[in-house]
């Protein structure tokens, strides 16, 4: 691809951006959020058209393309969330709308099988044609999609953040996969967060700032510093930049808070004002279920909950907000974002009560509130009126937060805080959370990421079943000792 | 980068609309009033209104006075439509090619960024089609201007333009509600048997609102507590509440004494102030829908429960009472339409309000409402409804045979959605 602009309405996405693909070379792309790598991606896949420059394949100079063509092409992409049917079986997501057929026109599903399982072979995954793709674990169904790529005869594969919903020992399996892929010349290029992957599987890695490429270089030259650099444009002294603050009253004290029908299971927690404390555990073992639990989403059969040293019965995240608490929550588009709203309106949609005087929005309150929030969070946004589904996902999430700040809380429920959200972004949450702390606010921070736990908390909680099993302090907490406890030991 | 940058004004203004500008202020007077040679008082005042809105726009625009924007809309409406009122089809024609022209010209994203005005203005886009369709047919059947006519027009479509503003509330939730039809016939015979068996004309007014409200009141609890689908829930009360009226009348109109049917007439065919009274009614409820749904707190809930209603849930609305009310003001609103259809024919009609359920879905959703919920104005459909009303009447005045207007709908509905889709597309490119 070369000198390729895109703009959109405020934005220029894309400026001169140019990348090339060897045959059979892994090249990661990385950027902050809002650094143009998906809108490149979409144009390479045929979603987007340039506004200037060209994509050439094998030598050949491409015009105008539909993902359809794309595909016929050999460009294939696999999104974070994956384009599948789940209820068809493996060969039948992968040669969906190109069925074998019989004489007589209908599905040959033997053949169909047949094909589908030389491909899975090929791939060394162990997965069978028939099985159900609903059934399937999340990267099985991601590997499903390399198949259907591969189907496809695709001489590129994009992978677009593929890990961020794996474990470590997926990620081992679906890095073996990519090296085996780039032995057959198929070249892939591979976007995500997490910077340490791309020593494992990458060639080369090209940055993009601001919607231009900013550096291009080997996997032997690079280092972690020397990307995140590039990327944020500025030296990152220290991620996470821990002060310590002298802990005040407990806000948040939880005792036997049981669900019977979610995984709640006799949860005892305190958050002190100006503590951050963590909570680690695998996916799936049941933080997100306390933490809703916590703030009135579900509500909980038996416990107490005392906020502010004040008992409160919670049986709706009304009762929660008015007790003083805010939640961020793990998916930002399903349980956070009004996406077709404006910026404005997302933020204020918990505070309205305070900005309205006989159920009367007072409208030059609310922008005084939003503007300042947007300021004091440095959310790029064109305007307050922008639609919140324009802004990049570390935009999104600040937008969330500042939700919750507006509200001034004394209780921070965070599922996730960073997920999918780039470097930069990343920081100045972890930053923000600091000041919060500073201020007296007592954060409750649920995290997958185990670097991120051990640099933001005071106090590790690590959750399994559904219980608390283990409790650190920020001294003698490390990876190990948490991920020991999290998958059952003792 | 949090706000605009607001100093540079002027900055969207091109060189068209200054040349408009200066016709519309200086040119436009001189021309009809010195070149026209029956000058009449109406027009007179018509070209006075234009022309100080034309001013006042340019000057509005240039300080960045905000307030001001709206009251100028307002303002070049009312000459545009003072235009027709006063029969002159060539100024009425004129008028709204200019005021297309200038909200084309002016609704560019500096000058929305600069007034705060809220995204796309969708209805505007509406409000515009429905002023060439006006003017098509003035200039195709200048009698389509009379003012008679118009006020038939309004009389016609008012009873669609009242339901049309609970409907859409309902459609911001992201519901449907396809029982209003049936409310109308039901609340309108009750009503009349209420009025028949001795009740006073406003005790009469306020049983048709009863019973469309409890109509909603009874959707709303099924599909907010009990989180059934709108769509089922409505068809059901739809078939109840016709079948109910043929139970209660017997299947036969409601027919009352010639004195009191005058009376009920009033409420249909009488004027206030030279204006029909539904139409009255349904500026009212236009204006109070407009205003609880743009300025009120709970008018906020609705599109957040229509836009995420986790998101919504989460943010600590009470997501239960804000469908019941929505839905039960449907059902009032539909109730109010009740009591003007009996009102027009003077008798409780258990056919009455046949397909309506669907007239009013169309309204909303051609004023640019969205089925998925969060989108949507009263404003857009009152002008959607509207244009309903307009082609129906301009078919009628073109000689169309009657069984060509459904296939005309129809035609309206599905052009207004690609209509949308097409800029949907547009903002997202």
């Amino acid at each position: 691809m070369r000198g390729i602009s895109k703009a959109f309405p405020g934005v220029q996405a894309l400026d001169d951006v140019s990348l090339e693909v060897g045959r059979g070379e892994v090249v990661a792309l990385v950027g902050e959020n809002g650094a143009g790598k998906s809108t490149l991606i979409k144009i390479l896949s045929g979603c987007y058209r340039a506004d200037a420059g060209t994509t050439v394949l094998d030598g050949q100079q491409l015009g105008h393309y539909s993902p359809r063509q794309a595909q016929d092409l050999g460009i294939s992409v696999i999104y974070q969330e994956f384009n599948r049917a789940p209820t068809l079986s493996v060969a039948e997501n992968v040669f969906v709308g190109r069925e074998p057929r019989t004489r007589l026109g209908l599905v040959d599903f033997r053949q169909m099988h047949a094909d589908a399982q030389v491909i899975l072979d090929s791939l060394h995954l162990p997965l069978d044609s028939r099985r159900i793709v609903g059934s399937l674990s999340v990267a099985e169904q991601q590997m499903v999609e390399i198949a259907k790529a591969i189907s496809f005869q695709a001489k590129i594969i994009v992978m677009d953040e593929p890990t961020a919903v794996l474990t470590e020992h997926e990620t081992a399996t679906l890095f073996q996969l990519v090296r085996r892929l780039r032995d057959q010349y198929v070249s892939v290029i591979y976007i995500s967060h997490r910077l340490e992957e791309m020593f494992e599987v990458a060639d080369r890695v090209v940055v993009l700032r601001d919607g231009r490429r900013v550096g291009s270089m080997p996997i032997a030259e690079a280092t972690v510093e020397k990307v995140v650099r590039l990327m944020v444009g500025r030296e990152l002294t220290e991620m996470f930049h821990k002060e310590r603050i002298e802990w005040g009253e407990p806000v948040l004290e939880v005792r036997s808070l049981s669900r019977a029908a979610g995984k709640v299971r006799d949860v005892s927690l305190t958050v002190h004002a100006g503590e951050i404390v963590g909570m680690a555990g695998l996916v799936g073992a049941g933080r997100t279920d306390i933490a809703q639990a916590i703030f009135g989403v579900d509500r909980y059969d038996r416990g107490d909950i005392q906020v502010c040293g004040r008992p409160v019965r919670i049986r709706s995240p009304l009762d929660a907000i008015r007790a003083g608490m805010g939640f961020v929550t793990e998916d930002r588009q399903a349980q956070g974002l009004f996406l077709v709203l404006a910026v404005r309106e997302n933020m204020s949609s918990a505070s309205l009560g305070r900005l309205s005087t006989a159920d009367f929005v007072q409208f030059a309150s609310e922008r005084q509130l939003v503007a300042s929030l947007i300021d004091q969070l440095r959310i790029r946004t064109p305007s307050q009126e922008q639609e919140v589904q324009y802004l990049s996902g570390g935009n999104q999430q600040k937008v969330i937060l500042a939700r919750w700040l507006a509200l001034r809380p004394k209780v921070l429920l965070l599922d996730e805080p960073t997920r999918g959200i780039d470097v930069g972004a990343k920081a100045e949450i972890y930053a923000l959370m600091g000041e919060l702390a500073r201020q007296g606010v007592g954060i409750l921070m649920i995290s997958s990421e185990l670097p991120e736990i051990l640099g933001v908390s005071d106090r590790v909680l690590v959750v399994r079943r559904g219980s608390i099993v283990a409790e650190f302090d920020r001294d003698e907490a490390t990876q190990e000792a948490i991920m020991h406890r999290a998958t059952g030991g003792q | 980068m949090a706000e605009p940058e607001t100093r540079t004004r002027l900055s969207g203004l091109s060189i068209q609309v200054v040349a408009i500008w200066l016709l519309s202020c200086v040119l436009l007077p001189i021309v009809l009033l010195k070149f026209t040679p029956a000058a009449t008082g109406g027009l007179k005042i018509v070209t006075g209104v234009f022309t100080l809105a034309c001013i006042a726009a340019g000057i509005s625009y240039a300080v960045g006075v905000r307030v001001a924007w709206h009251l100028l809309q307002a303002c070049m409406l009312l000459g545009v439509f003072l235009g027709g009122y006063y029969s002159n089809h060539v100024v009425f024609v004129g008028e709204s090619v200019l005021l297309i022209y200038l909200y084309f010209s002016l609704y560019t994203p500096e000058v929305r960024r600069e007034f705060h005005v809220h995204a796309a203005p969708r209805e505007v886009g509406v409000l515009l089609v429905l002023l060439g369709i006006c003017a098509a047919l003035a200039l195709l059947r200048p009698r389509f201007l009379e003012g008679g006519n118009l006020l038939d027009l309004g009389r016609q479509f008012s009873m669609v333009g009242v339901m049309a503003v609970g409907m859409t509330m309902v459609i911001i939730l992201g519901g449907i509600d396809l029982s209003v039809g049936s409310v109308v016939a039901l609340s309108g015979c009750l009503a009349t048997m209420a009025y028949r068996g001795g009740a006073a004309l406003w005790s009469a007014v306020l049983v048709a609102l009863g019973v469309g409200g409890a109509n909603g009141a009874f959707n709303g609890v099924l599909i907010s507590r009990f989180r059934m689908a709108p769509f089922i829930i409505t068809l059901g009360t739809m078939s109840m509440a016709r079948s109910l009226t043929n139970v209660i009348t017997d299947g036969k109109p409601v027919v009352l004494e010639p004195q009191l049917e005058q009376a009920l007439k009033t409420i249909a065919w009488a004027d206030t102030w030279g204006v029909p009274n539904p139409v009255w009614l349904m500026a009212i409820v236009v204006l109070m829908g407009h205003v609880f749904l743009t300025r009120t707190r709970t008018g906020r809930y609705i599109y957040y429960i229509g836009a995420n209603e986790e998101a919504a849930r989460l943010s600590g609305l009470n997501v239960t009472a804000v469908k019941w009310l929505v839905y039960t003001i449907c059902g009032v609103l539909a109730g109010l339409a009740g009591i003007i259809q009996a009102a027009r024919v003077a008798s409780g009609q258990p056919a009455a309000g046949w397909g309506d359920e669907l007239r009013v879905i169309a309204a909303v959703i051609i004023g640019g409402a969205s089925f998925t919920g969060g989108e949507g104005t009263v404003l857009g459909a009152l002008f959607g409804a509207a244009i309903m009303g307009v082609l129906r009447q301009g078919l009628v005045l073109l000689g169309v045979e009657t069984f060509w207007q459904k296939f005309v709908e129809g035609a309206v509905i599905i052009g207004a959605v690609a209509l949308d889709m097409l800029r949907r597309h547009r903002a997202r490119q």
